[in-house]
């Protein structure tokens, strides 16, 4: 087993990872496959966030939907605490199901609104059937002002249709945060929050982690929040990994085009931006029916290579220590 | 939205940001005189090229000012072109309702007007499900330009599409602006963005205008305070510095803050922004912020 970027002291292990859809564009017509994800290999260690990032499409929610088998995957292998649980059967995976976590994007449909706040964070202590009434009461209450939703006896009596969108995604976290899980998945967390509270719910799963060494698999679209958020950045592009290192590194000196593209593309605030166009890449993200050969990056790369880039896959090679990049013209 | 005014001078772009819900939308309803039906107030001046346009009568100004003079890119606009009615015929309506164009001559104004948001012209025949959300977002721009408007507003013309295809949607809007001497407000509560077009930067919190000014100041010096957070909650991609929170949230509009309206919010609060709502103050970049008061 090879994992670029190593798997030592990883809570979370994905080997050649691969996860396609079958899809019939009309009944009774031969499935088609979508490739959705393609060869991914990744590890999260212990206390650790990685960022997926990536354009709308390009596999992230797949990727950490398959990582904690909320969807099976079509080959390659997912390993938890070394443990291999690819195939195990979901009966035997509920410990999983309290280990790893996913706080989701839309706290709009994430959270029951017609549920108190204390119904929501209960209820997984009472599926996973932990604590006394009392216990769980106490519990709830300390997630609660973990969360900042204080006082939590006046918080968890409120429905959750009676909260802010920036509330309701904190009662995501704390329902997340409940079992204690050791990694979770923070799937566009904060993408349909604002500016002002956006900052807050990440300055929130930064706290949690640091407390309680709790590793995060962190999917965005936003380079910037990874910036911040993230110890090691994972860029996607159609289904594959496409960049691979540690946020000042790849952001620093980001090897990959796409990511030179994607840097490019998110404006800071600064009043000479309207003086120049954005070199933003032209077209479209292919589709993942039939992905381009070679490198699926080069009917859109301003340095693709005739005769070398449609034809042989890149791999992705260490070009920095622990910086990789799956470019041929990459150095 | 409560009291606000600015100018903007043609062929310049006014960005409005702020978050959601401070009444971004409904300043760019109000211009345009696109009322919804249990709006209880509107009062006030809105003049164009000199004229006023509060006495327009409404058949006068439905046939004089908007789409013609004034238009607009709605926010979601993208996902509200019809599945039934080829895109070209959407964006060909307005001239032959409002030029008495016939079909041929609306039809080659069409494919002009596509052509100029960089779609290919066949695009007139083809179905809104047949468009990517980035085409689907040229369509609409080339609707909003096809009377050959002076100003035209933009309401999150991006916000709904990915970072690339929002950046090539930028680039086209500045391309736009250049080759037809466009003037817009473009309407945004992305900050960064903001400043790919803005030539004069307005602040909107709770309804409000708080802040006002060129970007060459705002941005690298803004005067409000809650101008100040907002700037600073941003996550930069191009520098190490660390994105703070502002505390709180914003008020519920039907019963705001007495005073400034972010004085509950606000790291430099003192007593008088609790009971009187600050005025502008400053030359070129206007804040309404007490600590601005002469001396102050
Ligand atoms: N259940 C499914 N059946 C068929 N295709 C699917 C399914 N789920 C996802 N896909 C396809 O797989 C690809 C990857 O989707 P995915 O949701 O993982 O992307 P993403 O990177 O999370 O995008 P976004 O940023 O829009 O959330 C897409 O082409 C999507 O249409
Ligand atoms: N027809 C209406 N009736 C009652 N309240 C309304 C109506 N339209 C808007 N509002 C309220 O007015 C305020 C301003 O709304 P507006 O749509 O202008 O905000 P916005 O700044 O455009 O927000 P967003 O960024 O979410 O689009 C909000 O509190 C909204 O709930
Ligand atoms: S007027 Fe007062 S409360 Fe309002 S922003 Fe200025 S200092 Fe803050
Ligand atoms: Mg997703
Ligand atoms: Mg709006």
């Amino acid at each position: 087993m090879y994992i670029p970027g190593g798997a030592e002291d990883a809570v979370l292990i994905l080997d050649r990872l691969e996860t396609h859809f079958k899809v019939r564009t009309k009944p009774f017509a031969r499935p088609l496959s979508v490739h959705a994800v393609d060869d991914v290999s990744l590890a999260i260690r212990k206390g650790e966030t990685v960022a997926v990032v990536g354009e709308s499409g390009s596999g992230k929610t797949t990727l950490g939907r398959t990582a904690v088998r909320l969807i099976e995957p079509t080959g390659g292998r997912v390993l938890y605490d070394g443990q291999d649980i690819t195939h195990t059967k979901m009966k035997n995976l509920m410990w999983l199901r309290r280990k790893t976590q996913i706080v989701p994007q839309d706290p709009y449909a994430s959270v029951n609104p017609a549920f108190t706040v204390f119904k929501i964070l209960e209820e997984p202590l009472i599926v996973h059937h932990e604590g006394t009434t009392e216990e769980r009461e106490d519990r709830v209450h300390k997630a609660l002002e973990s969360v900042k939703l204080i006082p939590p006896d006046i918080f968890e009596r409120k429905f959750a249709h009676m909260l802010s969108g920036g509330q309701r995604q904190r009662v995501a976290v704390a329902r997340a945060m409940i079992l204690d899980p050791e990694l979770i998945i923070a799937d566009e967390p904060v993408s349909m929050l604002d500016a002002s509270v956006r900052v807050s719910i990440l300055d929130l799963l930064r706290q949690i982690q640091t407390d309680r060494r709790v590793a995060f698999l962190y999917i965005t679209h936003d380079l910037a929040t990874a910036r911040h958020f993230a110890n090691r950045i994972a860029v996607m592009y159609a289904g594959k990994l496409a960049e691979l290192g540690p946020v000042g590194s790849v952001l620093a000196e980001p090897l990959h085009p796409y990511t030179q593209a994607l840097m490019a593309a998110i404006p800071d605030p600064d009043p000479e931006n309207r003086f120049r166009k954005i070199a933003a890449l032209p077209g479209e993200p292919p589709s993942l029916v039939s992905p381009p050969s070679g490198c699926r990056f080069h009917p859109r790369c301003p340095i693709a290579r005739q005769g070398l880039c449609e034809v042989e896959v890149p791999a992705l090679r260490e070009l920095r220590p622990g910086h990789f990049v799956a470019c041929h013209l990459a150095v | 939205m409560d009291g606000i005014s600015f100018d903007l001078e043609r062929g310049q772009t006014l960005a409005i940001v702020g978050e959601s819900g401070c009444g971004k939308t409904s300043t760019a309803s109000a211009i345009l005189r696109m009322l919804p039906r249990n709006v209880a107030k509107y009062e006030g001046r809105v003049e164009f090229d000199g004229k006023d346009l509060m006495t327009l009568n409404n058949e006068d100004f439905r046939t004089q000012v908007r789409w013609r003079a004034v238009s607009i890119v709605f926010q979601g606009a993208m996902n509200a072109l019809s599945p039934m009615i080829p895109v070209g015929r959407q964006v060909a309506e307005p001239l032959m309702l409002h030029l008495d164009m016939d079909k041929e001559e609306a039809r080659a104004k069409t494919e002009e007007a596509m052509e100029s948001v960089g779609l290919p012209r066949y695009t007139v025949d083809r179905y809104a499900h047949e468009l990517s959300g980035g085409m689907k977002q040229r369509v609409v721009i080339a609707m909003a330009l096809v009377m050959r408007p002076s100003l035209v507003i933009l309401d999150e013309p991006t916000s709904a599409l990915d970072v690339m295809t929002q950046a090539n949607i930028m680039n086209l809007l500045k391309q736009l602006k250049e080759e037809q001497g466009l003037s817009y407000i473009f309407i945004t509560h992305d900050l960064g963005l903001s400043s790919e077009l803005a030539d004069w930067v307005g602040i909107m919190y709770a309804g409000q205008l708080v802040e006002v000014g060129p970007a060459e100041t705002v941005f690298p010096k803004p005067t409000h305070p809650y101008t100040q957070k907002l700037l600073s909650s941003v996550p930069r991609l191009k520098s190490e510095e660390k994105p703070d929170s502002i505390p709180g949230t914003p008020p519920d509009l039907t019963s705001p803050p007495k005073g400034c309206r972010f004085h509950p919010r606000c790291p430099f609060v003192f007593e008088k922004c609790k009971s009187f709502e600050p005025p502008f103050f400053g030359q070129t970049d206007r804040s309404a912020c007490w600590l601005l008061e002469a001396g102050g």
